[in-house]
């Protein structure tokens, strides 16, 4: 439905984006994740028109995106500050965009009270802003930006300005929306956790490039490069060497080459915390360093022999102390190598 | 236990004094029925009742009005335009200070510089020119005032107007001035009182024909203060304050929005 296609921004001598490529399928929840300032949002300002790539280009249903004029484009964003205007109520805020067309007045009306019943908002039209708690003003911000009925809506940073329990209300509440509506999310994000609960598909920015496109439990479970691995969900990443007989690891001994890496390189490796077992021996090759009770499990730091540290989802039942030896042991799949 | 007083208080309390006596002086004396306004001969209204049948006196003040409320319209209308631009193009601190300036350079220098400027392209000295002088400095209180606030709007709103479809001249219109209405509100008040009474530029700029209300004040006041002057005083601190009261109703109102 969107598909980009080798798109490079600069600003002065930083480049926003770096030859980006990518494909949104219809209907989808398509996350762009990334620290701050990796070129999500630029990208995301782009497609709205508010900045224009200095190559590349952007298509909506094969046809060219960046020479419509911003303010008819097919695509609404749904600003991180929700801009909502604060001199007008709720009603004539989500009915702007629709006075902006060719609809009659009654037209308008109709379509308007739709989306605010759709929302849920109806008890709160004539309420300025100001008077709206932040997941209200939120929704009315939803609101505004899907009653032209764009094919694309573009979401910055939806849930940061919200607390942890209207957080999950919302992500509820997205999603139900964009079922409904039947339009394509594009949901910008620097929380990982947004991008899970929420998106089908993510692609991971960094420094303006694209690390990685897939789902979230792939990005989680084959991650394909360092950057990824330590991005998403918790990780362990340690540094090992290849030899003709394997990857070695100077605490964990022989890690089979999954990967095939060729002797003599270094290379990094990703074990997850919830894929380490803990085996106390008097031997063994890291000491535990502290033992956190964390409800179904114990988290666990483990200094190994290399100086490296490490975090061990261990289970609650094990009898651990500080300062003891353990074995670190672990699934030889469980490994990923970059 | 006795309240203390301690000298902060005192010297408080004859500033206060020292402030507002003058205008004590000027408001109580515009009752005084006497002709010489410094003789109290009873409390009365004659002489605004008088006023209105001086000549001099109604068509300086219709005079004044007039070049008040242009000037009040051309500022706003200009001064938001400067600072809708400075803010757009983010210009720095020379540029704001350069568009603020002439509310600080002394009155004289502007008004010697706008008579030069009139004479260069022989311009007639007229209620124009006088017009044109008070936009001048009067737009600079605009830029102060209205920049100061439209610094504090959140830029993603006038995008978000964009974004839904709105044309330039709507957004501006509809999300930008709403916006800037309590400082739009105080720059108008401030240039209205600041024009109602300017005298030196009016002085410098003005034709012979057309004297404005401080003008004829001044004229007359070298035969000695009549009542009549009091009571003019009296007129122009009225207009101001009423200005002020409203300003204030009006960024009451605005502010919570």
């Amino acid at each position: 439905m969107l598909s980009v296609k080798n798109l490079t921004k600069k600003f002065g001598s930083v480049t926003a984006l770096n030859n980006i490529s990518l494909e949104i399928k219809n209907n989808e929840m398509f996350a762009l994740l990334g620290p701050s300032g990796c070129g999500k949002t630029t990208l995301l300002r782009i497609i709205a028109g508010f900045e224009s790539p200095d190559s590349g280009e952007v298509l909506i249903n094969d046809s060219d995106l960046l020479s419509i004029p911003t303010r008819i484009r097919p695509v609404n964003l749904m600003f991180q500050s929700y801009a909502l205007f604060p001199h007008m109520d709720v009603y004539s805020n989500i009915a702007y965009g629709l006075t902006n067309t060719d609809l009659s007045k009654s037209e308008i009306e109709k379509q308007t009270y739709e989306i605010i019943e759709k929302i849920g908002l109806i008890e709160h039209v004539k309420k300025k802003p100001n008077q709206l708690s932040g997941g209200q003003q939120q929704r009315v911000a939803l609101a505004r930006a899907i009653a032209r009925k764009p094919k694309l809506l573009l979401l910055d940073e939806p849930l940061s300005a919200l607390d942890k329990k209207i957080r999950q209300e919302m992500q509820t509440e997205l999603k139900r929306i964009q079922h409904e509506v039947g339009i394509t999310f594009i949901i910008v994000t620097h929380d990982q956790e947004e991008a899970i609960s929420l998106a089908n598909t993510i692609a991971v920015f960094n420094k303006g490039e694209i690390k990685q496109i897939s789902t979230p439990q792939e990005l989680y479970e084959n991650p394909q490069n360092e950057f990824v691995a330590d991005f998403i969900g918790e990780g362990n990443i340690l540094s090992a060497e290849v030899t003709s007989s394997g990857v070695i690891h100077p605490s964990l001994g022989s890690i089979k080459n999954s990967e095939n890496k060729m002797a003599g390189n270094k290379v990094k490796l990703l074990i997850r915390p919830e894929n380490i077992t803990l085996e106390k021996n008097s031997n063994g090759s890291g000491i535990i360093q502290d033992v956190v009770f964390a409800g179904s499990k114990k988290n666990v730091t483990v200094q190994l022999s290399s100086n490296e540290i490490i975090r061990v989802y261990a289970d609650k039942a094990l009898d651990l102390e500080v300062g003891s030896k353990v074995n670190i042991l672990f699934k030889p799949e469980d490994v990923r190598l970059f | 236990m006795p309240k203390k007083i301690n000298l902060s208080t005192i010297v408080a309390i004859f500033a206060l004094i020292f402030l507002y006596l003058p205008i004590t002086a000027v408001v109580g004396l515009s009752f005084n029925t006497s002709s010489n306004s410094l003789i109290w001969k009873g409390f009365g209204f004659d002489w605004y009742k008088n006023i209105w049948s001086n000549e001099a006196i109604v068509q300086g003040f219709q005079r004044t009005l007039f070049v008040a409320i242009v000037t009040t319209i051309l500022s706003l209308v200009i001064g938001t335009t400067i600072s809708i631009g400075l803010n757009k193009m983010k210009a720095g601190g020379f540029l704001r200070t350069f568009s603020t300036a002439p509310a600080i350079v002394p009155d004289l220098v502007l008004a010697i510089g706008l008579l030069t400027t009139f004479s260069m392209f022989s311009f007639n000295l007229s209620l124009l020119t006088v017009i044109i002088a008070h936009t001048a400095f009067c737009t600079a209180f605009v830029v102060a005032v209205v920049l100061a606030r439209i610094g504090l709007i959140d830029p993603s709103i006038e995008e978000a107007s964009t974004d839904l479809g709105a044309s330039a001249t709507k957004t501006l219109f509809k999300i930008t001035i709403p916006q800037l209405m309590p400082s739009l509100t105080a720059g108008a008040v401030l240039s209205f009182t600041l024009s109602m009474d300017e005298f030196v530029i009016a002085f410098f700029t003005n034709g012979p024909e057309t004297p404005t209300l401080p003008m004829v004040i001044y004229s007359m006041i070298r035969f000695g203060v009549t009542p009549e002057i009091n009571v003019l005083g009296t007129l122009l601190l009225l207009v101001s304050f009423v200005g002020v009261i409203f300003a204030q109703r009006i960024g009451k109102v605005a502010d919570s929005i």
